[in-house]
């Protein structure tokens, strides 16, 4: 059971560490904190088949439950495959303020908080540690920033809306608290069907609002273009895949805690706000100029979809959410670093002033495209099973008009994806890029191809990710096929 | 001695494995990719041979999505004869790149993007269920969208390549809105039990599903009113127009509709809107295409148009003479792109205004392009004839009068631009000084090897129709020599006869009749922007990217964020205002308790 322990704190003491190294030996830190996040993601994988569970007393009768299962496996190994791509990608990049050890403390603290939030099996622990993610995140939001004239606004917009949500479910957790006297998860599964079924439904929906938060749903997505879009971008490359997984994770974790008629409800409002942000975040998507602020829009179109899995609370629907978490991460992750590549020579993600990189970066055209196809949910990319396996739940709810309307949104997400391709890699080259400096990089070569890879293999066989998908949903009481 | 059940996935797997592998040997050794890719080609066609050889039999299945599909092959007729298209024209348009794609850059895309092209085509039509079907059916679009933009530098390209996945992606939508409908209400994605359970289903859902299949058909297909997709696809490689865009991909549509027809046929009106799409879309290409100077778009147009008989016959319940035209079609459209990038590669242009008495200079070709276009317009006895002969039989039969006039007319216009686009590109006197020559043989081979087949595939009707019964469809068994007989002795026969003579004469008095376009000038303006309907489109894309636009730099750039930086000020004003009350001294702070105190009391009090 000290594996459990080891998983949970590895990445604290990591941070700790870290700190201890020289400020001006940068590639130490990034390569001390590699190793730890590499470690972080060995012992999860060996791990994985197993289900366990560790109870901690800490004295003053607080006792911190952790417990390890195949949703927090597939949480944990997309955070910490995340963090290595964003480490590895942070190397030797020329960012201001200079990369120095508490950078790399500070995105170890996010990973120690985000594996704590899969790990934790008590609701005032999965608090504390969803705090503990969220304020290193704002750190590294506000410290390390592109746009210094709104960095205060960006950051206070991201930590204030983030922190609201937060406090909603807190209020649940303590509502919860008072009426059962324990706040164990294991528990409360058998304590929650005994309430009536209005105040459970209350309960529900305040407990999902950090969720719903963290997933950008509208009116609550103000803080994520912003965030997403002036932050270096190794904090960017964090922000949209770790706080992503996380709050998809987090759904999946806590609709099925509670009982199936406390959340049937909450189906046709939730459907309609995915629809709502796949549209609305699609269309701001299209109309954007800059291209890290259309991936950033992107982001909140398809976390609509993600909203729209679990809103159909049909074993289908919330096994493509959950596989959503492998696909965003990793679809997010290759297409921000393939763009940002480019961004990064040429020297500007406007649109207009972009085009014919294709020609310069071959290989970032390749993996861009591929990502962008993941994102459209086209086969032979990964993203497409997640999609599919939605749509499916969408349909087997039985409202097809509410399931066809978010098919619509797929054209919508085609458009602004083939365009942002068209528009940063095809057609001719600027004048002005033609003599452009290219630096060849391993890292970028390195992450860009594994994460391409990954895209391909499991879109073509997906079933050794769906396997685990599978085995996660069975847990959680939502079997798929027998 | 080789498991046979094997045959189907070796047949998918060898060009999916070839598409893998050519970016690696593009790395170690550029120059061998595209003798590898022809090797690969090779050895499939030479697998494929093996494939009728298993209709009816038993293939192996894999487990896909564990606990929801395993998926394996479907294998009859219908299905294997698109997949031996794709496999040997496929393989024939491998060969032909060696000489038509020589001086291009980045060939190692080209042919991946060509091998998993051929792979997934075979994949889609193999598919024993819905999902593998559109799975491969995506991979397709993929391809093609990749493979028109694959002269990405210029513009024109990368955006029809954009049009062509947008387009081709609404389509999509109701293909997967009706697989899924089907899912929803079988828990099968089986394509044989879906077909089977169709009885079971609700009227307004399985009009629904009807209504999926159709639009998604209508895509891929190219058919009325989303059609504008092809004529743009044009600005891909030559050879890619004719595998993709000719012989291969678009027929999918038609594919679709029949291997679904037994549902269909439990909606009879949709049927009938099939039957006039199929007519109407027949007519609106052939008059597109007569009109048109642009060789690859008459091409295009032309398919356009052909599909749409195809269509006709599936709505008026000939599904086997569907196929056998897409059969027929496959092998002389293809050849006639082939002809064309011949052509084109020698001139360097694709306007036929300025082409003409290459005739001379390359005999090969323009022998074998005029074998196309007689297939196409349909002349006794090549392969078009006898197809599309039994399609406006078909029609007759079925008593769909109305559509059966319109594809007449549309025949008519067919055998008028088939001829005038030989004549005005190979007849009649030379219009550029451009040295010619006749094409490579590795260019010239394959064209004969279509123009042959152009001739006699139609033989190969007794062995079709022999195996078409194991596809649980009707079609009489029929010999090549009793097909020979009843198409002649038909009653579509004098119909097919007339159009091909009176298409002749309008061709042979086609200067007669110039003072046409001054009596009507806006049909003549109308077909020349393609009956508007590329302007509506472009009119309702840049509405919705309109749209988009106010709603992102008024709504979210004022109203959001207005809300947010109001909610910060209004906490500020709220805390300087609320700070007046605290302060500090003891008289006050007492006055509030006090307050306080007798209002708690108050409230207990009563």
């Amino acid at each position: 059971m000290v594996e459990l322990l080891i998983l949970q704190f590895l990445p604290l003491l990591g941070a700790l560490f870290v700190l201890l190294i020289p400020k001006e030996r940068r590639e130490s830190a990034a390569i001390f904190s590699l190793v730890v996040a590499c470690l972080e993601m060995a012992l999860a994988l060996t791990l994985v088949p197993q289900k366990l569970t560790y109870y901690l007393g800490l004295g003053l009768g607080v006792t911190m439950v952790f417990s390890f299962d195949p949703l927090t496996a597939i949480a944990l190994l997309v955070l910490a495959g995340s963090c290595i791509f964003s480490i590895l990608y942070s190397f030797k990049k020329p960012i201001e303020p200079k990369r120095s050890p508490s950078f790399y403390s500070l995105i170890l603290l996010v990973l120690f908080g985000t594996v704590g939030v899969t790990l934790a099996r008590d609701l005032i622990q999965f608090y504390v540690f969803w705090e503990v993610m969220l304020i290193p995140a704002w750190a590294l939001v506000v410290n390390w920033n592109e746009d210094p004239k709104k960095v205060r606004y960006t950051g206070l917009k991201f930590f204030l809306i983030t922190h609201i949500g937060a406090v909603l479910t807190l209020s649940s957790i303590l509502w919860i608290y008072s009426t059962f006297g324990t706040t164990n998860m294991f528990l409360l599964q058998d304590l929650l069907p005994t309430l009536p079924a209005a105040t459970l439904i209350a309960m529900a929906a305040l407990f999902f609002m950090a969720f719903i938060v963290k997933l950008a749903i509208f009116p609550f997505h103000t803080w994520l273009p912003d965030a997403y879009t002036t932050s270096s971008m190794p904090v960017t490359l964090i922000l949209v895949s770790m706080m992503i997984s996380v709050g998809i994770y987090g759904l999946a974790r806590f609709l099925p805690f509670f009982p199936k008629e406390a959340v049937a409800p909450l189906s046709i409002p939730y459907f309609i706000a995915s629809l709502i942000n796949i549209f609305y975040g699609g269309a701001m998507a299209l109309a954007e100029k800059n291209a890290k602020r259309m991936i950033a829009y992107s982001s909140m179109s398809q976390m609509g979809y993600v909203l729209f899995g679990f809103a159909t609370l049909i074993p289908l629907g919330i096994s493509g959410s959950v596989f959503n978490i492998m696909n965003q991460a990793v679809t997010k992750l290759v297409l921000f670093a393939s763009v940002g590549m480019v961004a990064e020579t040429a020297g500007t993600w406007r649109l207009e002033e972009l085009g014919g990189w294709a020609k310069r970066h071959p290989f970032a055209a390749v993996c861009a495209s591929g990502a962008m196809l993941s994102l459209l949910g086209t086969p032979p990319m990964l993203g497409f099973w997640p999609e599919f396996l939605t749509f499916s739940g969408g349909f087997a709810f039985g409202n097809y008009l509410i399931a066809s309307l978010a098919l619509v949104g797929t054209v919508l997400t085609a458009a602004y994806g083939l365009r942002l391709v068209r528009f940063v890699f095809f057609g001719p080259l600027k004048n002005e890029h033609e003599g452009a400096v290219i630096r060849p990089s391993w890292n970028m070569a390195l992450v860009l191809t594994a994460g391409f890879l990954i895209i391909l293999f499991l879109g073509i066989y997906p079933a050794p990710a769906f396997q685990l998908v599978r085995s996660a949903l069975n847990l959680l009481g939502f079997g798929i096929g027998g | 001695m080789m498991n046979l059940e094997m045959i189907p996935l070796l047949l998918l797997i060898v060009p999916l494995a070839g598409a893998a592998l050519v970016p690696l040997i593009n790395l170690l050794f550029s120059k061998a990719v595209p003798l590898f890719s022809v090797f690969v080609g090779l050895v499939t066609a030479v697998i494929g041979f093996f494939l009728p050889g298993q209709i009816g039999a038993k293939a192996v299945s894999i487990v896909w999505l564990p606990g929801v599909l395993k998926t394996g092959f479907q294998l009859d007729t219908l299905s294997v004869v698109p997949a031996l298209i794709a496999t040997w024209i496929g393989f024939l348009v491998l060969i032909y790149s060696l000489g038509y794609m020589k001086r291009e850059e980045n060939l190692s895309r080209y042919y991946s993007l060509t091998l998993l092209f051929i792979a997934s085509m075979i994949g889609m039509s193999l598919a024993d269920n819905f999902l593998a079907l559109f799975f491969f059916w995506e991979v397709m679009g993929v391809c093609s969208y990749a493979l028109i933009g694959f002269f990405y530098k210029d513009p024109k390209a990368a955006s029809a390549g954009v049009k062509a996945f947008l387009t081709t992606r609404i389509g999509d939508i109701g293909l997967l809105a009706a697989i899924l409908t089907i899912y929803a209400l079988t828990g099968t994605f089986s394509i044989s039990a879906g077909l089977a359970s169709g009885a079971r289903i609700a009227l307004p859902l399985l009009n629904f599903i009807a209504f999926g299949f159709i639009l998604g058909a209508v895509g891929k297909s190219a058919q009325m009113p989303l059609h504008v997709w092809l004529p743009d696809a044009m600005e891909a490689p030559t050879t890619i127009s004719a595998l993709i865009h000719a012989a291969t991909m678009v027929n999918a549509g038609v594919y679709l509709l029949a291997r679904v027809s037994p549902l269909l046929a439990l909606v009879p009106s949709w049927l009938t809107v099939i039957q006039w799409i199929g007519a109407l879309t027949a007519l609106l290409g052939s008059l597109l295409a007569s009109f048109h100077n642009d060789l690859k778009r008459i091409l295009a147009y032309s398919t356009i148009s052909q599909l749409g008989y195809m269509f006709l016959a599936v709505g008026v319940g000939g599904v086997f003479a569907s196929q056998f035209h897409l059969f027929s079609h496959a092998i002389f459209k293809g050849l006639l792109f082939l002809c064309a990038g011949a052509v084109i590669h020698e001139l360097g242009t694709k306007d036929i205004r300025e082409m003409g008495g290459l005739w001379k200079f390359m005999p090969v070709t323009g022998t074998t392009f005029l074998i196309g276009a007689l297939a196409l317009m349909g002349l006794p006895v090549l392969n078009g004839f006898f197809s599309k002969d039994m399609i406006l039989e078909e029609a007759m039969v079925a008593g769909s009068w109305g559509p059966l006039i319109v594809a007449a007319l549309a025949a008519l216009l067919t055998a008028y631009y088939s001829l005038r686009t030989t004549a005005v590109v190979f007849w009649g006197k030379r219009r550029t000084a451009v040295h010619v020559h006749e094409a490579p043989a590795v260019m010239t081979v394959p064209l004969a090897l279509l123009a042959l087949g152009s001739l006699v595939s139609w033989v190969l009707v007794g062995p079709l129709t022999a195996s078409w019964t194991k596809t649980g469809l009707k079609a009489p068994h029929i010999a090549w020599f009793e097909l020979l007989k009843e198409t002649f002795s038909s009653t579509a026969f004098i119909i097919t006869a007339c159009v091909i003579v009176l298409g002749f004469l309008i061709f042979y008095y086609r200067k007669n009749l110039g003072w046409l376009k001054e009596k009507v000038p806006a049909f003549f303006k109308a077909v020349s922007v393609g009956l508007g309907f590329d302007t509506c489109y472009s009119w309702l894309s840049r509405l919705i990217y309109s749209a988009s636009s106010i709603l992102s730099n008024f709504w979210e750039e004022k109203v959001m964020e207005g809300i947010n930086r109001a909610t910060g000020k209004t906490s500020v004003a709220l805390s300087i205002s609320s700070r007046e009350m605290q302060t500090g001294d003891l008289h006050w702070n007492l006055l509030y308790v006090v307050i306080a105190l007798i209002i708690i009391l108050g409230l207990i009090l009563w």
